[in-house]
């Protein structure tokens, strides 16, 4: 009636002790390309695994290609022929070769023929550049390589809507962007598609629609400028606002520094930071807390770092609040350390203020940078 | 209450030593503490003689007694003398009676308590009594009194009456032995004149002494010829034939012999008995055909029959999986021996049902079980996403699991197969119980007719040994030809034009 290929009404699911989506309303139409993002736990995979059934939904209809799909005794199995998922960690068949991974389902399901199945592996693997890779076996692949098969075997199928399940969180950095690569040539060819992903940039390049999701619902949707750039609604500008925010509590000599580089690595990629101002911001922490701060500050010391990025200058804003009596880090006598401060941040100011943290130091890092004299 | 408790121990402790510490007798000269022999009649002599002052040893082969004697493990065997003469016809030397009789062993065939078992004995009984008067059963005695076991010959009988199921052990020589397939002894040439007498004609199946007398309790069988010695108590459950034989039981100890026989001799002589003589390669071969058969069958039926309860698992009827847990843990939780009896002699009790085949299905169904439980843990470990693959291209459950989960599950479920079959092999070796020879029966037989304990353990265990390299190198076989990754090129791309 719509010609909508999708219509999700009401979609309630609960699970004991917790209901991930509590009312979502949401059509898609043919070609869209849906980024969904939006916190942890706000039911993003669950919203996709109630769009191929896998399962149960508590209430509500969905409706693909005008028919109701939620309407009990209906074939799920057909459903899903139509429907192509990619998983987060690919699940290739791993007893089977690439090409029988990819022939499985055509062969069984749609009666193709060997030779047809076969060819058209062959095609979608000349596509991804994966035709070599034939005959290997999943574990014998890279992770890339296995989310590219995955992302074929799928395609084999010639769904009319893939949904993407965090299809590059378990890559190692490397790789993600040989994937996002192959998912963006399939949204050009015009697939429907929903993605649910943590990479903002992806997200917000090759989607033509964003849904934010918070609190059970499709909390605010809109193009990707919209939701980044002018978020309408209070959580979705928390949540677009803290992509862009770093903060550290010091509290201890205990603190576990090493996993602040891991956190510091993960906001680089999620804000596309240059590679260089990540280093020189690891570096800064380095010497700024540990090296400058930690050995003068009292029992029990107290840091706030705080980092905000500017994705047009490209630029890093670091402030750092700390507690002990009124005194500029910059005047230490740690040479060395001073030194690297200077060479790697410009815009160097203390500010002295009231209250239990009465130090303020803020300093800029950019990517096009005029070393400090 | 600790004294109570050390009182407790005390009393213990000094049962425990009153039991072990038989203070012995002295016979001619000779100190026995220890006497070995079988239940019933020679222990109730023995008891009745000596009192507790000796320890009664219960051993079931005469091969085994001489074993325990020569080792010193038992310092006599109570026997009934023709068992003696029988082990120095059989050139035991080494051996000799010491002291006095004990007491008097009389043997006699056994029957049913029933109208047809009532029938048979009396008809029994009337010739019996016919062949004493004629003297024929004096002579009979005398000549096999002498404890020589010549080679069996059966003679022609027509079944004009019909036929007797006879029940046997075939291992009591002089009274009853198996030779190269027949009957042979006192008791077999009985029963041979009393069909002969009476226009029967007879079969037998063998099987252990209590499982006979249970075959014919239950009407499987008419009559059991097992050297039975008549006790007042067994008289109870089952109706004996008037006394067949009677002879004395005697204490058998080591005598100091002349020069000992080289070993080599011995060797060649032990071979030549458990082997050679009376054809005995062939009945180890047919036990080893047998025990095969029995292995294979069941392997191939429960393995078909495990896979078919782990589909019928899946389909998830609640009751049908819970009749099947419950099953699972049942028959893990009973001896195999108990079962396979309980097949043989209730559940198939009166129908004609072979053992081969009661043992074929016992083991079959245990073997579905083991199967059953190594294919689901083995399913269980293969990780979920690939079902959730199979499912999201739009596969059945039914179809995710057998084309994907399963071939995957074969994998870890292998090694621990392998291992079944081997265990399901030497499993098999208690089908003697009912009326089965297999290797380890017809090894029995052997070292009953020979009473040489050793030389036929000896080539059975080889024989085994032989059966599980065969079952190791088959199932490594399969293992290589089911897993999917020693496919070739070809294989994968079979039908397929590159």
């Amino acid at each position: 009636m719509s010609g909508a290929l999708l219509r999700i009404e009401h979609l309630k699911k609960e699970y004991p002790g917790a209901v991930p989506l509590v009312d979502v309303n949401l059509t898609v139409n043919e070609g869209d390309v849906i980024a969904i993002i939006g916190p942890s736990g706000t039911g993003k995979s669950t919203l996709l695994r109630q769009i191929n059934r896998m399962e149960r939904a508590t209430a509500g209809t969905i409706f693909f290609r005008d028919e109701e799909i939620t309407a009990p005794g209906y074939r799920v199995d057909l459903l899903r022929q139509n429907i192509g998922m990619i998983f987060q960690s690919f699940n290739l068949f791993s007893h089977l070769t690439v090409v029988e991974n990819i022939m499985a389902a055509p062969t069984t399901l749609l009666g193709l023929s060997r030779q047809a199945a076969y060819d058209r592996a062959k095609e979608l693997l000349a596509k991804v550049g994966l035709s070599a890779k034939a005959l290997s076996y999943p574990d014998e692949l890279s992770g890339g390589q296995q989310q590219r098969i995955a992302i074929v075997r799928a395609l084999a199928m010639e769904p009319k809507i893939l949904l993407f399940d965090e299809p590059t969180s378990a890559l190692d950095p490397t790789m993600v962007g040989e994937v996002e690569a192959v998912i963006r040539q399939v949204a050009e060819s015009g697939v429907t598609m929903m993605i649910v992903t943590h990479d903002m940039e992806f997200a917000r390049r090759i989607s033509d629609r964003v849904l934010y999701m918070d609190e059970g619902v499709v909390y605010e949707e809109g193009a990707p400028e919209e939701i980044f750039e002018r978020p309408r609604r209070e959580k979705t500008r928390q949540f677009i606002r803290r992509l862009k925010v770093l903060t550290f509590f010091v509290e201890s000599r205990d603190f576990d520094f090493i996993g602040c580089h891991t956190e510091i690595e993960a906001f680089g990629q999620k804000n596309d930071v240059p590679k260089r101002v990540v280093r020189s911001l690891m570096m800064l922490f380095e010497e700024v807390v540990t090296q400058l701060l930690l050995p003068r500050l009292p029992e029990p010391p107290r840091i706030v770092w705080f980092v905000e990025y500017n994705p047009k200058e490209e630029s890093a804003e670091v402030s750092v609040r700390y507690n002990g009596e009124h005194f500029d880090v910059m005047e230490s006598d740690n040479e060395i350390s001073l030194r690297i401060v200077k060479g790697s941040s410009e815009n160097i100011r203390y500010a002295a203020e009231d209250g239990e943290m009465p130090n303020c130091l803020s300093l800029t890092v950019r990517h096009h940078m005029e070393p400090n004299a | 209450m600790a004294r109570k408790i050390i009182l407790l121990l005390l009393s213990l402790f000094l049962l425990t030593g009153l039991c072990c510490a038989a203070k012995g007798v002295t016979v001619d000269g000779q100190e026995i503490k220890r006497i070995g022999g079988w239940p019933a009649k020679s222990e109730e002599h023995v008891r009745a003689t000596f009192h507790d002052d000796i320890e009664y040893v219960y051993l079931m082969t005469i091969g085994d007694m001489m074993e325990a004697l020569r080792q010193g493990k038992i310092d006599a065997i109570a026997m009934s003398r023709v068992f003696f003469n029988a082990l120095r016809a059989e050139g035991e030397d080494g051996i000799a009676v010491l002291g006095g009789p004990l007491g008097q062993t009389n043997y006699a065939f056994v029957f049913a308590y029933s109208e047809h078992g009532d029938r048979l004995r009396e008809e029994f009984n009337t010739f019996l009594r016919t062949l004493k008067d004629s003297g024929a059963l004096d002579e009979m005695q005398g000549r096999w009194m002498n404890g020589e076991t010549p080679s069996a010959e059966e003679p022609n009988l027509s079944s004009e009456n019909g036929t007797l199921r006879i029940a046997t052990d075939g291992s009591c020589p002089p009274l009853i032995y198996l030779s190269d397939g027949k009957l042979g002894g006192f008791e077999a040439e009985l029963l041979q004149r009393f069909c002969k007498e009476r226009g029967y004609n007879y079969e037998f199946t063998v099987a252990g002494f209590e499982a006979n007398l249970a075959s014919v309790g239950n009407g499987q069988n008419d009559i059991g010829i097992n050297a039975a010695e008549y006790t007042p108590e067994r008289a109870e459950s089952f109706r004996f034939s008037d006394v067949t034989f009677t002879s004395d039981c005697v204490l058998v100890v080591r005598a100091k012999t002349g020069a000992e026989e080289g070993i080599w001799a011995t060797l060649k002589e032990k071979i030549d008995r458990a082997l050679i003589r009376e054809n005995r390669w062939k009945m180890m071969l047919s036990g080893m055909g047998l025990t095969l058969a029995i292995t294979v069958s069941s392997v191939v039926l429960g393995t078909i029959l495990g896979f078919g309860l782990c589909f019928a698992h899946r389909e998830g009827y609640p009751l049908l999986n819970r009749a099947l847990d419950f099953f699972s843990r049942f028959l893990a939780g009973m001896p195999v021996v108990v079962l396979l009896m309980v097949f043989y002699y209730i559940v198939f009790g009166g129908m004609n049902v072979g053992g081969v085949i009661v043992s074929v299905m016992v083991f079959s169904l245990l073997f579905s079980f083991s199967v059953f439980g190594l294919l689901q843990s083995g399913a269980a470990s293969v990780a979920k996403g690939q079902t959730e693959a199979a499912l999201a291209l739009g596969f059945s459950e039914r179809q995710a699991f057998r084309k994907f989960v399963l071939p995957q599950a074969i994998l870890t479920f292998f090694p621990a197969y392998k291992t079944e079959i081997v265990s399901l092999l030497k499993a098999t070796s208690i089908v003697g119980y009912i009326a089965v020879q297999d290797l380890t029966k017809v090894a029995d037989l052997i070292r009953a007719r020979t009473f040489d304990a050793f030389m036929p353990l000896i080539v059975i265990s080889v024989l085994y040994l032989i059966l599980t390299w065969l079952f190791q190198k088959i199932t490594n076989w399969m293992l290589t030809k089911l897993n999917p990754r020693n496919r070739t090129a070809d294989e994968i791309l079979r039908g397929v034009k590159p």
